[in-house]
């Protein structure tokens, strides 16, 4: 009888040591490790009567998640949560690490009696079943990550020579991660090696600003990648800009791209021909497309990373991550 | 009345230290335990002082959104709004378009400071600190469990901090949201509009001529 006991109370141990969805640990391995992105298409949520949107969860650290729950607070809207029809282990989110994928929650807002025309705040709650002990602070811009990649100046020209007048008014993307063990569990920290990218575009190109900040070591490699998608379902393309040779390839296809290294020899400025993306050039548009005036946003899904010296960072999401794009984060191309 | 210039100058010195940084930017530091190789790299130095129930925190910090001119015009404040002292290491500064965008740095801070509440790192023109410059930031390994690094998050507007456990999302309700998204067919039905206009005027002109003949 006592052999039984000992064993159903290690049994039990166990289990919270597996799934440990009551203890602290698993609350802050999830600060780096689980990603939540907010799936509202260009950052405004504009509805009649009923609207909605989804919040993507991706599990990266190293156990599945034995309980998460979404839950939605407004006293405007009628409100419905309901988890993705594939997610068939809800309410657990298996880890990618044993083969889990990316998970949502389709969120359904129905405008109540009484709601007017106007702005309204819903308040958004991640937690493991006791909403006391949220999964992480959401901040929610970076969660939707919609970022308005601004129309090219007339003066940049892609010949190597960095100035401000150029460049200084472009989107900005910098704060790279290394992904580092702190004990027990993996966490992201501010790279020693910084990154800066800056992004413009027109009808035809994006174009990058690659600040590597300091030259690379003789004989070390120090490659930095975009990654770019034109659906967040669909497989990225891959953009490498290798800073010792001066060279920018995609996977694509690199007709068209130009790169220039500057005398320096820690910025390049390249152009990337958004055809490379799955848009179209301008001529092959038909005529009727043309004649419409394109008011319809153009929009990217990218991501961006470097190895320099071995050590590889990244812009969001971390090693397990950082491929897949529901990490991303959405560029609005200009207008013109 | 002797003394009065001495109390003037400690009353300029106690508000400086409260120096208001309206109109700069700011956010909330996270102090956090430093990963395993943090002192693989760091250049040691035994002589690095560390008083008892003190914490080192070293960081980078290059937030998108920081620029400044000068190492003084950023500083990391406790709870009560009092300015901490930095020191900032020259060799990890960053400079893009004549602004320092990346800065590597360093403050110490009481055990009772940071359990009084957040402490916010504020920057811009509007900031006056005294900061202090050394070429790199020296690691005493004998103190290793005293030493902390930080990550950031943005300020709360407003609100308690309960409110940033979660997250709002802005939703705007318009009665005439099903057709906004139609906007951009606006200049397609205007030329249906137009050419079917012109067609009806040519087709009365043609009936006009005809009965005139």
């Amino acid at each position: 009888m006592r052999r039984i006991f000992i064993i159903v109370g290690l049994f039990f141990l166990a289990s919270m040591v597996v799934y440990g969805h009551l203890c602290n640990d698993v609350f802050e391995q999830a600060k780096d490790n689980l990603i939540v992105k907010v799936d509202v298409r260009d950052g405004q949520l504009r509805i009649s009567d009923k609207g909605g949107f989804r919040v993507y969860l991706l599990n990266t650290m190293d156990r599945p998640i034995a309980k998460i729950h979404l839950e939605v607070e407004t006293p405007d809207f009628d409100v419905q949560v309901k988890p993705s029809p594939g997610w068939q282990s809800y309410p657990q989110l298996q880890t990618v690490n044993s083969g889990g994928k990316k998970e949502y929650f389709e969120v359904e807002l129905t405008r109540k009696k009484g709601t007017k025309e106007g702005k309204y705040k819903i308040t958004l709650l991640l937690h493991g079943g006791d909403r006391r002990r949220v999964f992480k602070t959401m901040d929610v811009s970076d969660a939707m990550a919609v970022m308005e990649v601004p129309k090219k100046p007339t003066v940049l020209v892609v010949d190597g020579k960095v100035g401000g007048a150029e460049w200084q008014k472009a989107l900005l993307c910098t704060s790279f991660y290394e992904y580092k063990k702190v004990k027990r569990y993996m966490e992201n920290f501010p790279a020693a090696q910084q990154s800066r990218f800056r992004f413009y575009c027109d009808e035809e190109n994006l174009y990058c600003l690659a600040d590597f900040e300091k030259k690379s070591q003789e004989g070390k490699e120090d490659v930095a990648k975009i990654y770019i998608a034109k659906e967040q379902d669909s497989t990225p393309e891959t953009v490498t800009i290798n800073l010792q040779k001066g060279e920018v390839t995609c996977s694509a296809s690199s007709e068209g791209i130009e790169a220039k290294k500057d005398e320096d020899g820690t910025k390049m400025e390249i152009k990337l021909p958004l055809a490379l993306f799955g848009f179209k050039k301008e001529e092959e548009k038909k005529e009727e497309e043309k004649k419409e005036k394109e008011e319809k946003k153009r929009i990217l899904f990218v991501n961006l990373s470097r190895e320099h010296n071995g050590v590889v960072t990244y812009w969001r999401g971390n090693a397990s991550s950082f491929k897949n794009p529901v990490t991303y984060a959405t560029f609005i191309l200009g207008k013109e | 009345m002797e003394r009065l210039p001495f109390f003037l100058l400690l009353a300029v010195l106690f508000c400086l230290s409260y120096t208001a940084t309206f109109g700069a930017e700011s956010v909330i530091l996270t102090i956090r335990e430093v990963p395993d190789d943090f002192f693989d790299n760091a250049i040691l130095d035994e002589n690095e002082t560390c008083e008892e129930g003190t914490f080192i925190v070293i960081g980078i910090f290059n937030a998108p959104s920081f620029s400044i001119k000068s190492l003084n015009n950023i500083t990391v404040q406790d709870a009560n709004s009092r300015q901490i002292p930095l020191q900032i290491e020259r060799a990890s500064v960053y400079r893009e378009f004549d602004e320092i965008n990346s800065v590597r740095l360093a403050f110490k801070v009481s055990k009772e400071a940071l359990s009084s509440g957040s402490l916010r790192l504020a920057w811009g023109d509007d900031v006056s600190a005294t900061n202090s410059e050394v070429e790199r930031l020296r690691i005493n390994a004998a103190h290793k469990e005293r030493y902390r690094t930080f990550g950031w998050e943005e300020a709360p507007k407003g609100g308690s901090g309960e409110e940033f456990s979660s997250a709002t999302l802005e939703v705007i309700v318009d009665d005439s949201a099903n057709l906004y998204y139609l906007w951009y067919l606006l200049p397609m039905a205007l030329i249906f509009s137009l050419l079917l206009v012109r067609k009806v005027s040519i087709g009365n002109r043609e009936t006009a001529s005809e009965q005139s003949q």
